[in-house]
């Protein structure tokens, strides 16, 4: 066993292990002062973007295009253009659904729950993974509204008084989840937009044409910087950190719900909550990875987003890969205890069953290929690092798929059935990424993708001692690294 | 936009906190009056009056001649349907009662052709509640429940709005909509005036019904 | 959602003062198609009820319901506005909106169905059977209820087509008439020499009168009678040429009989007199009165009989004769059978003298053996009995050098391509009468529409000869004013061609007249005509005093061949079916396919060639002058004879309409029978062969799931440990009800009723009759081959047919389990729905509100049952033949339904609500059914017509069991002590499916029994080439 000392550590760039603070790697790099990062952050939103954006633009426009038609021809003929069948009556758009909100776990809990627990090294990368959330969200809430048979009633989902003196059932988990994921929608929008109310107000200064000076000067709310701003907007802040992060949990418990509360065997099972967000936490941190790593590159964010932040987000992942590989375990090793015919089924058939592969593929993408991750080499080699991180996205998708496929054999063998995914099926689910990229892009292109702000209060010059002060109510620790700002 | 040509808020727009204040409380109120009123079936269906071929009044025949309603719908009391009559109905009396009435044209060129008269539809409701007429009148549901001041209408229209929640307001509580069977095509009765007889029918009739929970059953009108 | 049909009172008054047509109808916009125009104004033109019957009686024949929804906005209402139009005079006591029933009959090859057909507003809608007749009592078998759907096929024959050269062209009736007066001037002067008449089976007494009418006119004409499926030409060489036994019909007395053989004869199914026998089994197959008959089946494929079977036996239609001869050996003193099936049912009925029955098949030369057999154990007489065999006289072929050749009904060129189409195209003239365009009329120069039997009068026998009389519910739908146009019956055009001036009066004069000896006044005529039969009107028994002629004992062929047998489909009969949607898209009881006929092969001879499901073979079948080369898809189908390939009639058909073209293989250069196989390889890519169960080959893990589950599904039990309880070790405990909650809140008072059902495994053949009466009654859409080949299909009542025990032997069990809605009282669905669109009422019914639904289909995924089906496109609309981009509506979606067929949308039952797509559905247990016997209780209550305002046991069936000929299926209140359904529910056989889930169904199934010793007893292995 190699023996850390300060020595070997200061020499890696993501090293922070080390109990003394000032060991640790720094969390911007590079000659970055506050104008640097400044200037760094807002170049990529008001200056021409990089030929790599204007492709990976039309590219997702396509995609969205590809979705946009995709869904009128479905709106018009009818859900028979999927693969759905008797028995499997929900196939991808529910798979599709589940994933994404999954996604959209990491961004908020990133944001809120790191936040909260003054894990500073968040700043670099928080304010892109609330954006991924947001997007996320949008894209897993398409899903659920298209894919009923007559989405035009879809309203009918609201409880809201009517002439047909008609409520919901609110014993529905699918209710629940409309509460869930709309009050998850919110916060984290909320969340995100007054985290960024600083920065656009940044924008807004340095803002040159009139337009954007104009809706950034009102996106920014007349921020000014005062005392007073900062006093509220770090309350303000706080409050929503700690009303989002029970959501964080709740929501994907509430969509497990769907599953867990039904009888179909192998969705019936009481691991699921936790799983659910356990994998949700998983695939969300994928993905930000995969979203860091060529943003980082592609972007000029090697600075702020460093090897650091990468490596702890590496370390998250295979420690959460680790959680959910133990869901899996746990929920093979129920059926097996519980003595349940049906539910013994449901998971031999799930892996060794006329779908197996689909079991395989997942347990493949989640158990064993994060296990790379154990070896620090590896989780420096961005290109590993990426491939993981995607291998991951693909396993919980899979991982979800093979839960709708417990559908396919259930307790009546004259009914069991096989779901084959249609063209349409597979253009929807190609067209939810060209949703979420374009948003993405977008998103890099007109806001700040780098808390700016809340950067700045991780550099040496924002502490004392480092030259001009900024803020006068600077807490430091004796080792002169600064940490929120919290009264 | 001020000198250094960023934009701020004026300092007018300060004056617009309260006017989004106002905005916020009023706009919802604005919106539910709009959508709950505006687009009830109460606004939309209510009143519904179309032309029909023929000029017949129900005020002159029920009102003025006190012609009962089952005279012409027979089938009222046996079938879903209360059945429009056919044109001999009419031609039973107008045979020699203003026999060449120019308003009576084409009830005669229909009863010497055979081919019918095309009413328009008042009442319609959606072909998923399927409303049975006998059910109803046989357990004292009078014809004005729903169809209204039948006996007071030139050209019949819509007097109530049919929607399935005023269907269940019915059906909810159905006792003060029942009389006894004998008065349930009489425009005119008043529960005030009911005899001890009728009031022991009326109790008779409740009793034989189900209770509200099996009344607003949804296979009670859906199938 | 907006249900497509619409029960305006579209009554018209057929006036009679006046003459000439009176087009009362006025479609507005939205009656688009020129046909559909054409058709409703030339609907009811001056029509005259009372040459029918007499005044006041029945005037609304004339009417058509085909009421629509017009499209089209009026005022700011976005729903439609809709016209009601009276009657100018309303028949007497008619209601319009309400039920009316009358009592016909159906007549297939030869043999008359006694048919309930319920009409509304005019418009037939639904056919049951007719509970006074003895072959029906109630029951009607699926081609029957079916048929009412080519009534309404919009591609049907409607006008008189005149080919000359090549040319086809518009022609009329009284073109015809003119025609055919000179040739048949023409033909008189000859006799009639060169004269034949090709007519399909009948057994009706006028048009055998008008027949030999016509022959006393042309005493030299031919008349022959052609029928595709009957007892075919055996090419194993054990034909007997006029036999006794052609000239006598059996008629075979399932329920006195205690030990029943069959030597492949599926008489369950596939039998003129199914329904009547399948009744009379079920009778007298009752474990709990000790009635207990035992069926041994000996044949070559799994039959619905073989189901039904104690103790099966697979063997080729070799062994079968061989069986069949040891048997008669061994009973006239021989020694032990060298064939241990032979032997075992030796020993299985030689001490039932007199109550045993022994069916023989129509494949081999069995019916005379069976005839001494039954001689020999003194059955004659007691369990089967004799009668003359009206169709003794069916053509294998036709002549050649014809002159004029006269088509009635039929399609003999389908049926015999190779011989028959030759020598129709020989004939000078050719004339065919045929309800829809076929093969046949493709080769005539006469092309005539047929009236639908619901259309005209006529009249039938039924199997005992029983006579009905076929009344018509509506007026030939595609007629115009002078009867140039639209269909006409067999009796019609009879009497047409022997100089009659056809009128609407024809058919009811000739009809009336030829029963005139039986009927000789109004009052029976009446009375019969309301009863649908004529009473005391079967065919005499005969007795057979003395045996018959044995002919010479034919050789026994020992050498294994392989025979390909052609056997009528399950569905499509002999093809005529073809273009019934509703056939085609009906599962067949054992393979479950649809929209194809596929080779049926055992699973050894499978593995022998190599060949799985959906592989094409080619086979090769000796015939002279050359071989027949055939392809076909494999079905390995468990309990199939080794040796033999089975297929069906019926598929292939080039002319049949939209539905019926091109599916299929085609069978039409061989026929019904055996037909020894030269050769068979394997050929090219797989074939996609669409069924509603297996829906794709089951891989090793699901087999092993699935046998052990059908043990808990199908509970089955010998008949000894039934009635030895106490030996039972068969560990179904009954399931203790748990729940977290009280008592669900019923109201007060509490209701009336507790709806029901029962079934009982051990009367269901799997004939189907219950999917085609569901289908019907409920309107449900046909969706095609290759959306059940999605698993889409969206049959509310399934039938489970499962078989256990070793699948790869020709030992294999097979039970049919009917499956639909269980009405679970604690309802997975219920839970899960967030819109509350499926909710329980008070009476425990699983109600399904299509309105209230979003389809978000989460209900069908939580039920353990599946048993839900979803509308993933408008089926009504989308046409079933083309890919899903043909689903395309633009417009508002609940208008698409607009878009049906308005000739399909008469069919509908006004009294359930079209589903639009996006919508789930299920079965109601026919809530319309139940609201309509307790709305009409109550208000008869009311009126003091009737003493309780509550509806007694047995006023409610549902469509499926007032159909079933066995009686499997019991409706009915549990809160009624009494009642049949409250009985059976606490009978010992009863069981719960999935009682462990807790959900509580409603509906029970009862065990199935088999009369043997031990289960392992049912058969014994296939040796037949072992």
């Amino acid at each position: 066993m190699t023996t850390l000392t300060p020595d070997n550590l200061q020499d890696a760039a993501s090293a922070n292990l080390a109990d003394d603070p000032r060991r640790r790697a720094p969390l911007v790099t590079g000659d970055q002062d506050f104008a640097s990062v400044t200037e760094t952050v807002t170049h990529l939103a008001l200056r021409k973007p990089p030929r790599a954006w204007y492709i990976a633009f039309g590219i997702s426009m396509a995609l969205l295009g590809l979705l946009g038609v995709l869904i009128l021809y479905l709106i018009l003929s009818g859900v028979g253009v999927w693969g759905n069948n008797q028995p499997v009556a929900w196939g991808f758009p529910i798979v599709n659904f589940v994933f994404w909100v999954g996604i959209g776990h990491a961004g908020t809990l990133i944001s809120a729950i790191l936040f909260l627990f003054r894990q500073n090294w968040r700043t670099g990368i928080n304010r892109f993974a609330e954006a991924m959330t947001i997007f996320a969200v949008v894209c897993a809430g398409l899903f659920p509204g298209i894919h009923v048979g007559r989405l035009w009633l879809a309203y009918w989902l609201v409880p809201y008084p009517n002439q047909m003196a008609m409520w919901p059932n609110f014993r529905s988990p699918l209710l629940w989840d409309v509460f869930a994921v709309g009050t998850y929608a919110t916060v984290s929008l909320l969340f995100w937009y007054v985290g960024m109310i600083p920065d656009l107000a940044t924008l807004r200064d340095r803002a040159t044409t009139k337009i954007r000076k104009i809706v950034y000067g009102l996106l920014a709310l007349g921020w000014r910087g005062s005392n007073r701003h900062w006093q509220r907007f770090e309350k303000a802040y706080l409050l929503l950190a700690a009303l989002a992060t029970p959501l964080v949990l709740s929501v994907h418990s509430v969509v497990s719900f769907d599953f867990a509360v039904s009888q179909v065997p192998g969705w019936h099972t009481t691991i699921f909550p936790p799983y659910f967000v356990a994998g949700a936490i998983f695939g969300g941190f994928a993905m930000v990875l995969a979203l860091a790593i060529p943003a980082r590159q592609w972007f000029g964010l090697k600075d702020l987003i460093t090897p650091r932040h990468v490596d702890n987000m590496a370390k998250i992942l295979l420690g959460v890969g680790l959680m959910v590989t133990y869901a899996y375990a746990t929920e093979v090793f129920i059926a097996w205890y519980g003595q349940s015919p049906n539910e013994q089924f449901a998971f031999i058939n799930r892996a060794f069953g006329q779908s197996g592969w689909a079991y395989w593929v997942m347990v493949t993408c989640n158990c064993f290929i994060p296990q790379l991750l154990w070896f620090g080499k590896l989780r420096r080699n961005l290109w590993l690092l990426w491939g993981v991180a995607v291998a991951v996205n693909v396993g919980m998708w899979f991982e979800r798929f093979v839960i709708i496929l417990s559908l396919e054999r259930d307790f009546v063998p004259s009914s069991w059935g096989q779901f084959m995914p249609t063209w349409v099926d597979m253009g929807m689910l190609v067209g939810s990424f060209g949703l979420f990229f374009t948003l993405f892009l977008l998103f890099c292109r007109y806001l700040p993708m780098v808390a700016i702000a809340e950067v700045k209060t991780v550099m040496p010059q924002a502490h004392a001692g480092h030259g001009d002060k900024q803020y006068d109510d600077v807490e430091t620790d004796e080792s002169g690294t600064a940490d929120y700002r919290i009264p | 936009m001020d000198s250094s040509g960023q934009f701020h808020f004026p300092r007018w727009s300060n004056l617009l906190l309260p006017a989004i204040g106002v905005l916020a409380v009023t706009a919802p109120i604005y919106l539910i009056t709009l959508v709950g009123y505006g687009a009830s079936p109460a606004t939309i269906n209510v009143g519904y009056r179309p032309e029909q071929p023929v000029e017949f009044s129900h005020a002159i025949h029920v009102g003025e001649l006190g012609m009962d309603c089952r005279y012409c719908h027979t089938t009222v009391e046996q079938a879903a349907f209360a059945a429009i009559p056919p044109t001999a109905t009419c031609m039973s009396c107008h045979t020699n009662i203003h026999p060449k009435s120019i308003k009576l044209l084409k009830v005669r060129e229909s009863y010497q052709t055979g081919q019918p008269i095309e009413w328009v539809k008042v009442h319609d409701l959606p072909d998923y509640a399927y409303f049975d007429h006998a059910a109803h009148v046989n357990k004292g549901v009078s014809c004005l429940e729903c169809h209204g001041r039948i006996d007071r209408m030139e050209v019949v229209h819509q007097a109530e709005e049919l929607s399935m929640g005023w269907c269940l307001d019915c059906h909810r509580d159905p006792t003060p909509s029942i009389r006894p069977r004998g008065q349930v095509t009489n425009m005119e009765w008043d529960p005030a005036m009911a005899t001890d007889e009728e009031q022991a029918e009326i109790e008779r009739i409740h009793k034989s019904l189900k209770s509200t929970r099996q009344l607003t059953d949804c296979s009670t009108c859906h199938r | 959602m907006k249900n497509a049909v619409t029960t305006d009172h579209r009554q018209s008054e057929p006036d009679t003062r006046q003459t000439g047509p009176a087009y009362w109808r006025s479609l507005e916009e939205l009656a688009e198609t020129e046909q559909f125009r054409a058709f409703v104004e030339n609907e009811f033109p001056g029509y005259e009820p009372e040459q029918f019957t007499g005044p006041n009686r029945r005037q609304f024949l004339a009417v058509m319901g085909a009421s629509m929804m017009l499209a089209g906005l009026s005022g700011c209402r976005r729903w439609p506005r809709r016209k009601l139009a009276p009657y100018t005079a309303r028949p007497e006591g008619f209601v319009p909106g309400k039920f009316e029933r009358y009592a016909t009959a159906y007549e297939m090859a030869g043999v008359a169905k006694p048919l309930l057909v319920t009409a509304v507003d005019g418009r037939p809608i639904k056919i049951e059977g007719n509970p006074d007749h003895p072959a029906s009592r109630g029951a009607a078998d699926l081609y029957a209820q079916a048929s009412i759907l080519d009534l309404y096929n919009p591609h049907r024959l409607q006008y008189v087509k005149h080919r000359t050269g090549d040319k086809v062209a518009e022609s009329t009736w009284s073109a015809f008439g003119k025609w055919s007066a000179e040739r048949m001037a023409e033909l008189e002067k000859k006799q009639g020499v060169g004269f034949v008449v090709l007519s399909e089976a009948t057994s009706s007494p006028t048009v055998l009168r008008l027949r030999e009418q016509l022959q006393n006119k042309l005493p030299k004409m031919q008349w022959l009678t052609w029928e595709a499926v009957h007892k075919g030409p055996n090419p194993i060489g054990l034909d007997f040429e006029e036999s006794m036994t052609k000239l006598l019909r059996p008629i075979y007395h399932f329920d006195k009989a205690e030990v029943i053989v069959s030597i492949d004869n599926d008489f369950l199914m596939m039998h003129p007199n199914a329904v009547q026998y399948a009744r009379e089994f079920a009778a007298g197959r009752n474990p709990d009165n000790g009635r207990m008959s035992k069926l041994i089946v000996v044949e070559s494929t799994y039959t619905v009989t073989g189901s039904m079977a104690d103790v099966r036996y697979a063997a080729s239609p070799y062994r079968i004769n061989a069986i069949s001869e040891q048997l008669h050996k061994r009973f006239n003193g021989g020694g032990p059978c060298e064939d241990e099936v032979a032997e075992s049912i030796y020993q299985s009925i030689k001490d039932h003298r007199g109550t045993s029955l022994i069916v023989p098949g129509f494949y081999g030369s069995h019916a005379l053996q069976a005839w001494k057999l039954n001689q020999l154990l003194g059955n004659n007489g007691k369990t089967v009995t004799y009668t003359r065999n009206p169709d003794s006289s069916i053509a294998s072929t036709i002549p050649d050098g014809i002159d004029t050749l006269l088509l009635i009904g039929g399609n003999a060129a389908h049926d015999d391509w190779i011989r028959t189409s030759e020598r129709i195209s020989g004939a000078r003239h050719t004339i065919h009468l045929t309800h829809a365009e076929n093969e046949t009329s493709q080769l005539c120069d006469w092309v005539l529409p047929r009236a639908h039997y619901l259309e005209a009068w006529g009249d039938c026998r039924s199997y005992d000869g029983t006579i009905s009389i076929t009344q018509p519910l509506i007026h030939p739908i595609f007629e115009d004013a002078p009867r140039e146009q639209g269909g006409r019956s067999v009796i019609e055009l009879l009497a047409g061609l022997l100089g009659e001036k056809v009128t609407r009066d024809t058919g009811h004069k000739h009809v009336r007249q030829t029963l005139k000896p039986q009927l000789p006044d109004e009052k029976t005529w009446r009375k019969s005509l309301h009863d649908g039969l004529i009473a005391d009107s079967q065919f005499k028994t005969v007795v057979v005093a003395k045996e018959g002629q044995r002919p010479e004992t034919p050789n026994v062929d020992a050498d294994f061949k392989w025979v390909l047998q052609i056997r009528p489909d399950y569905s499509l009969y002999d093809g005529r079916f073809a273009d019934n949607g509703w056939l085609q898209e009906l599962p067949d009881p054992i393979t479950k396919i649809v929209w194809d006929n596929a080779a049926l092969v055992s699973p050894a001879d499978a593995k022998k060639l190599d060949v799985e499901h959906g592989d094409l073979i080619n086979i090769e079948v000796a015939k002279v002058p050359e071989n027949i080369k055939l392809a076909l898809p494999v079905y390995v189908l468990p309990g199939q004879a080794d040796g033999v390939i089975t297929t069906t009639l019926g598929y292939g058909r080039t002319v049949a309409g939209p539905v019926g073209t091109g599916v299929g293989f085609s069978m039409a250069r061989l026929r019904e029978g055996v037909h020894e196989i030269t050769s068979i390889s394997k050929k090219g890519p797989k074939y996609k062969l669409a069924t509603t169960q297996d829906h794709h080959a089951i891989d090793i893990v699901g087999m092993r799931r699935r046998g052990a589950k059908v043990g808990e599904l199908i509970r089955e039990q010998t008949l000894h440990d039934y009635q030895h309880p106490h030996e039972d070790h068969h560990g179904h405990g009954t399931t203790v009800p748990l729940t977290m909650f009280g008592e669900p809140d019923l109201g007060d008072p509490e209701p009336d009723y507790r709806w029901a059902m029962s079934i009982d495994l051990n009367k269901c053949t799997g004939c189907n009759a219950c999917v085609i009466a569901c289908q019907a009654e409920n309107n449900i859409p046909i969706v095609g081959k290759d959306e059940v080949a999605m698993g889409r299909e969206m049959h509310w009542l399934r039938i489970d047919r499962y078989f256990a025990g070793d699948a790869e032997s020709a030992d294999v069990r097979a039970v049919h389990q009917p499956m639909m809605c269980q009405h679970c009282e604690d309802a997975p669905c219920e839970q899960v729905c967030p819109v509350a669109a499926t909710v329980h009422d008070a009476e425990g019914l699983n109600v399904m509100v299509y309105n209230r639904c979003i389809g978000t289909r989460y209900c069908s995924n939580n039920c353990p049952y599946k048993v839900r089906r979803f509308n993933y496109f408008d089926y009504h609309v989308k046409p079933h033949n083309e890919g899903h981009a043909s689903a395309i509506h633009l417009g508002p979606p609940d208008a698409q339904q607009h878009k049906i067929d308005p000739v399909r949308q008469m069919q509908f039952n006004p009294q359930v609500t079209v589903r639009m797509r996006g919508v789930m559905e299920k079965c109601t247990y026919c809530t319309q059914r139940i609201q309509d016997a307790k709305i009409t209780a109550k208000v008869e209550h009311e009126q003091g017509k009737r003493e309780s305002a509550i509806v007694r046991d047995g006023e409610i069936t549902p469509a499926c069991a007032a159909t079933c000929a066995t009686g499997a299926i019991v409706f009915g209140n549990l809160k009624d002590k009494n009642s049949r359904v409250s009985k059976l529910h606490h009978q010992q056989r009863s069981y719960d499916i999935l009682g462990e889930l807790n959900v509580q169904p409603r509906t029970k199934y009862m065990k199935r029994i088999r009369n043997v010793e031990k289960m392992e007893d049912r058969t014994l292995p296939n040796e037949d080439h072992a």
